[in-house]
């Protein structure tokens, strides 16, 4: 197997835009790619892009806009964790030696999809969602078990304070706006005990990421990030699940990147993860072993996944504040690790970041465990 | 059941002593499945029986829907029941008047109507807590 590097990133804006149809907001983040490592387009050999709603050959339609044609392309579906899938791709046709150079996508448009600004609606013999499953009560009654272990309602809150600090730091955050944990608490609720400010926001966005061999890396940058490790992995079944707040499957596939990675977990410098609900990202504290099980919001409290602190977790202001193009979200998330890698993530900047992780966690099934896939890649400089 | 109402699915609760839900049990490993599943998940054996699942359990975890979903207006519970037989069933709980539910409360099954669909009340399960149960 080949060692692989990101040598470009890119992201479009992020927001509400109704209006820009995925193609042009994938263009935007394709061109983005190709300016911050300056590889001509027609240099790509092989194109993954991950997309959940709407519309067939989103590649083609997006990389027809930067002149790209003629090349293999594969289009893919994962829940959240679709583009943590499309990055895995690419990076596994360079590491098996079958293509030098290709390029991972993700892109999403929220606002014109069929769950735009409403709880996503169940399958006809999806019994469970018809009776008042949907991810908010889920994680409603995840939150309520996070609390008999100790969990406060602040301690929800504080999650969404941070990451909505650290959106404000992030010129590309849909939302740059400081809020309290009085604010936080006291927004409307949606799922006793997550409030409004506690939840993800509907976002349109793509991002890109450009990988490549390192003989070729070498030609375009002198800091070539490396991919030391991916992993991805689907849940169980759900009765095997004895705790909802523990996510078996993102803890195998956390062990297994860390393996292939020969990384520990105490050497990971910054993680760009999935925080759709605030109370979430401190289960997946545990998860990735950043911390002892049962001592995730102790981990919080100390200010070790503020900027500034041991090891940052959503520097980027996470889904909460920077927003969540859902299949845009698992390359995105390599984006802003390779920017701090490289030391060009401005006023968020993790201090000496040697080792990143991306993660992404996502989808409901029936009768799996909730997080039916996870995916993650460990990054370095 | 009254000719008026149909059952959200088929085959999962009857209305005996108050409603019973009706699982599978694998004849190979003796795991218990409610909903019913077309095979066992454990060890996939396809000869499953039929059996019926305590009417009491204890509350793992529960929301309150402050956003209407697919059939429910808001406020709306919902939770996961523990029953004894080693299933855990979500289901919606009882309109109480201040729905006041805590984890490790006693719960009991019973069949109420869920949504009505084209003049037709559709039934299904909930859960109430026991009343003076711990
Ligand atoms: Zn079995």
């Amino acid at each position: 197997m080949r060692d692989v590097a990101v040598i470009g990133v890119g992201q479009s804006e992020f927001g509400k835009f109704p209006w820009k149809s995925a193609a042009a907001m994938g263009a935007e983040a394709v061109k983005a790619a190709l300016g911050d490592c300056g590889i001509p387009p027609r240099a790509i050999q092989v194109a993954y892009c991950a997309r959940q709603y709407d519309a067939n050959c989103t590649s083609q339609q997006i990389l027809k806009e930067v002149g790209v044609r003629n090349i293999e392309m594969i289009n893919v579906e994962n829940a959240c964790a679709g583009g943590s899938t499309a990055f895995r791709g690419v990076w596994k046709e360079i590491a098996d030696g079958r293509y030098d150079v290709g390029i991972a996508m993700g892109v999403e448009s929220m606002t014109t999809s069929p769950i735009a600004g409403k709880l996503i609606s169940p399958e006809k013999d999806d019994l469970e969602g018809h009776i008042g499953m949907t991810m908010p009560a889920m994680f409603g009654m995840v939150a309520r078990r996070q609390m008999e272990a100790g969990a406060t309602l602040e301690d929800f809150a504080r999650v969404s304070v941070k990451n909505h600090h650290n959106g404000c730091l992030n010129p590309q955050a849909q939302y740059k706006r400081e809020f309290t944990v009085e604010e936080v608490l006291n927004s409307r609720m949606i799922c006793d005990p997550i409030t409004l400010l506690m939840c993800c926001p509907n976002t349109d966005g793509a991002a890109a990421a450009i990988l490549c061999s390192m003989d070729v890396a070498r030609r375009y940058t002198t800091q070539p990030i490396r991919v030391l490790g991916s992993a991805l992995c689907s849940a169980d079944y759900k009765y095997a699940q004895e705790d909802i707040c523990a996510s078996p499957v993102g803890v195998k596939v956390a062990k297994a990147a860390y393996e292939m990675a020969g990384v520990d977990p105490k050497d990971i410098d910054l993680v760009e993860m999935h925080d759709a609900f605030a109370s979430e990202e401190i289960l997946r504290y545990e998860d990735l072993l950043l911390c002892k099980p049962g001592e995730g919001i102790e981990f919080l409290r100390s200010g070790a996944t503020a900027i500034g602190g041991r090891v940052p977790v959503n520097p980027s202001g996470g889904l909460l504040a920077l927003g969540h193009p859902l299949s845009a979200s698992g390359v995105r998330t390599v984006c802003e690790v390779v920017l701090h890698l490289r030391g060009q993530a401005g006023a968020r900047q993790t201090p000496n970041a040697k080792v990143g992780l991306a993660q992404m966690l996502g989808g409901l099934v029936t009768n799996l465990e909730h997080g039916a896939v996870a995916g993650i890649h460990i990054l370095a400089r | 059941m009254s000719e008026d109402a149909v059952p959200v699915k088929e085959g999962l609760f009857d209305e005996t002593g108050g409603g019973r839900l009706l699982a599978g049990k694998c004849k190979a490993c003796g795991r218990i499945f409610f909903p019913k599943a077309p095979f066992c998940f454990e060890c996939l054996e396809k000869d499953m029986e039929e059996v019926v699942l305590s009417r009491r359990g204890k509350l793992y975890s529960y929301s309150i829907g402050r956003m209407a979903s697919t059939h429910f207006p808001p406020p709306y519970a919902v939770g996961l029941v523990d029953l004894p037989e080693g299933v855990r069933v979500f289901a919606p709980l009882m309109s109480t008047v201040d729905l006041t539910y805590r984890i490790g409360m006693e719960m009991e099954v019973y069949i109420d109507e869920l949504w009505k669909d084209d003049g037709k009340r559709v039934m299904g399960y909930k859960f109430k807590p026991v009343k003076g149960g711990d």
